[in-house]
């Protein structure tokens, strides 16, 4: 058998046809292969483990302002003496406590922090986490939660 | 055969498998629920892919809402956010497969059956391994007249000769009360009552009929309308309509299919409705040891019509009709009256309703001469303090409240002293707060010191 295509210069047999086929599908074969395995393999969850993460200037924070962090899952606030930053887990049962005025308050159990962290009813056993606040060379300012720092730590401003 | 047609063929087998292989991880079943949900009214669609959660608590990632997306939290004590699923409910949580993941789970649907509560709900710091007993809720529950029934198996066995006295030796299952001294009225113990050997003629059919079938904690109840509840902390705490369908968002909880709770959702404000699901629904015939419901409430009776007010069936529904009630005893819930200690058990054994049931009209209305007793809450960390909170009405009692408390030095707080003689309650369910009329200054010429419940009840009983 032979094909003709365009002016009839180009002309193939049908043992070229049926290997360029079949080359052709085993390639595609093998890269689909490739991928379903990869695919196959790749891990339906993948532990990641926070760290720093950037929070932009320290001009975008007022004295006195709270603001939640979401991806470091914590708390920045400004005080007069810096920058600090809680971890927003209770350490009851491990519940975001949200701000309501002044203090945290936890929605599972109601227990209760100051602005600082510490307790003012419990359940909770103890005071919340500070998160690390530092300020990278470019000036910006990033939370790392995987650091747990004193709660008297500031990152002057 | 030429090479070219081997490569051919081969190369064919080869692009078949791979799309076998690449629809069969299309089509895994979890795919189906996600799309399940997706097809649900009133719902946001979400992508369909595998869904991680990871408890702050474990920091170990689950993937059940793959499948059940939308599930409820279970309570806001218990946010999936902080414990997760596999706290409770155990199983595979990186299992896709149903039968994996579902394999090890405790309790099958519900992990507060009572079989696995001491391991789900009971653990360490949960609602177990507390100093102060009070907090230690699975001990309490299983030692309940609620869990052994050891009551009613008593007077069922002694009102037919099984045993030579009333007092109670039996229960659903063995406990004892390690407790040195247990207070007065106590038991040191319960046996279980032999689920196979006949002790006497009564005990098949009473076996049969009330312990396997399902007046007490332990088992669930009958699977019809009306009756539907679960078993454990769940048999109170979960809530099931009437008709026992699930009116969620788990595609994985199929809708039409009886027998589920309304909610995948834990709550201490439990309505009367919930209660009444065991009792005040008919008496048991002791001749025939059956139930036998009442004909005036259904399934026996039509089901009330959905434009007929709520007050009226609560007034059809509370109690028997022989019972005599005060009208304060239907406007209220259950719950407003019957304390935790009385329902979920003081952490001691007993054998008669009459030794845990003790909270009297006096407990808050006082006497012609008395006052209710209070305690003034003194942190903001106590007991009665943190029940206000659980049940969602923080704003109720603060430091410097005084609250009710009752002849066992339990505080109710929700009834609060607001001037000398005057007390209100905040309703556990809708948030109401009612003045609770008090007894000294009005015209009541009762005893004082005779002064019970049923006495009241002779002159402020309501007529259904």
């Amino acid at each position: 058998m032979t094909a003709t295509r365009g002016n009839g210069h180009f002309k193939v047999s049908r043992r070229e046809f049926i290997s360029t086929v079949g080359w052709g599908a085993l390639l595609a074969a093998a890269g689909s292969c490739a991928a379903a395995l990869g695919r196959f393999l790749s891990p339906n969850v993948v532990a990641t483990i926070a760290g720093p993460v950037e929070i932009g200037t320290q001009n975008q924070y007022e004295i006195g302002s709270t603001t939640f962090i979401e991806k470091a899952h914590s708390y920045l606030i400004r005080d007069e003496r810096g920058f600090y930053a809680i971890v927003a887990v209770c350490t009851h049962l491990g519940c975001t406590p949200r701000r309501e005025g002044d203090p945290f308050v936890c929605p599972c159990h109601g227990s209760r922090f100051t602005r600082e962290g510490k307790i003012i009813n419990g359940p909770a056993p103890r005071a919340l986490d500070h998160a690390f606040v530092g300020r990278s060379e470019n000036g910006q300012l990033f939370v790392d939660p995987s650091r747990i720092v004193n709660a008297d730590y500031r990152l002057p401003a | 055969m030429t090479k070219s047609l081997w490569i051919l063929m081969a190369g064919s087998a080869v692009l078949l498998a791979t799309a076998a292989m690449v629809w069969s991880q299309e089509n895994q079943p979890w795919r189906t629920w996600p799309t399940r949900y997706n097809a649900q009214p009133n719902v946001t669609p979400v992508p369909v892919k595998i869904r991680t959660l990871v408890p702050t608590q474990t920091g170990k990632p689950e993937l059940c809402i793959t499948c059940h997306v939308g599930i409820e939290d279970i309570s806001p004590s218990h946010r999936a956010e902080a414990i997760g699923c596999v706290v409770c409910h155990g199983g595979d949580p990186l299992a896709l497969d149903a039968d994996r993941a579902h394999s090890s789970t405790r309790g099958k649907r519900n992990p507060s059956d009572l079989s696995v509560a001491a391991v789900s709900c009971g653990t360490q710091n949960c609602h177990g391994g507390y100093a102060d007993e009070e907090q230690n809720h699975v001990d309490r529950v299983l030692k309940s007249l609620q869990a052994t029934y050891a009551g009613a198996i008593a007077m069922v066995r002694y009102a037919f000769g099984a045993q030579n006295s009333p007092l109670a030796q039996f229960g659903v299952h063995a406990v004892e009360d390690t407790a040195k001294q247990p207070p007065a009225g106590a038991l040191a113990a319960l046996e279980e009552l032999p689920s196979t050997a006949i002790l006497h003629i009564i005990d098949p059919e009473f076996q049969q009929n009330c312990i396997t079938g399902g007046c007490h904690l332990w088992s669930l109840s009958t699977p019809q309308p009306y009756y539907y509840r679960s078993s454990g902390c769940a048999a109170c705490h979960y809530l099931y309509n009437d008709d026992g369908l699930y009116q969620g968002n788990d595609p994985t909880i199929p809708r039409d299919q009886p027998g589920h709770g309304a909610q995948h959702r834990l709550t201490t404000a439990i309505p009367f409705t919930q209660c009444n699901h065991c009792h005040n629904r008919g008496n048991y015939s002791l001749k025939q040891m059956t139930f036998m419901p009442r004909d005036d409430l259904p399934p026996v009776a039509a089901p009330p019509s959905p434009h007929e007010p709520p007050e009226v069936r609560r007034l059809s529904e509370y109690y028997q009709p022989i019972a005599e009630f005060a009208k304060c005893e239907y406007e209220l819930e259950c719950v407003d009256c019957h304390t935790a200690r009385e329902v979920m058990g003081d952490g001691h054994i007993y054998g008669s309703k009459k030794d845990v049931q003790y909270v009297q009209c006096r407990t808050c209305h006082g006497t012609p001469t008395t006052s209710p007793r209070v305690a003034t809450i003194q942190d903001a960390n106590e007991l009665a303090v943190r029940q206000a909170r659980i049940n969602g009405h923080a704003d109720f009692l603060a430091t410097g409240d005084s609250v009710v408390e009752t002849d066992r030095d339990e505080l109710l707080w929700s009834v609060k002293q607001i001037a000398p003689n005057r007390f209100v309650q905040i309703q556990k369910v809708t948030g109401q707060v009612y003045e609770v009329p008090q007894v000294m200054g009005s015209k009541c010429a009762q005893d004082g010191e005779t002064q019970t419940s049923d006495y009241c009840h002779q002159c402020h009983f309501v007529t259904r």
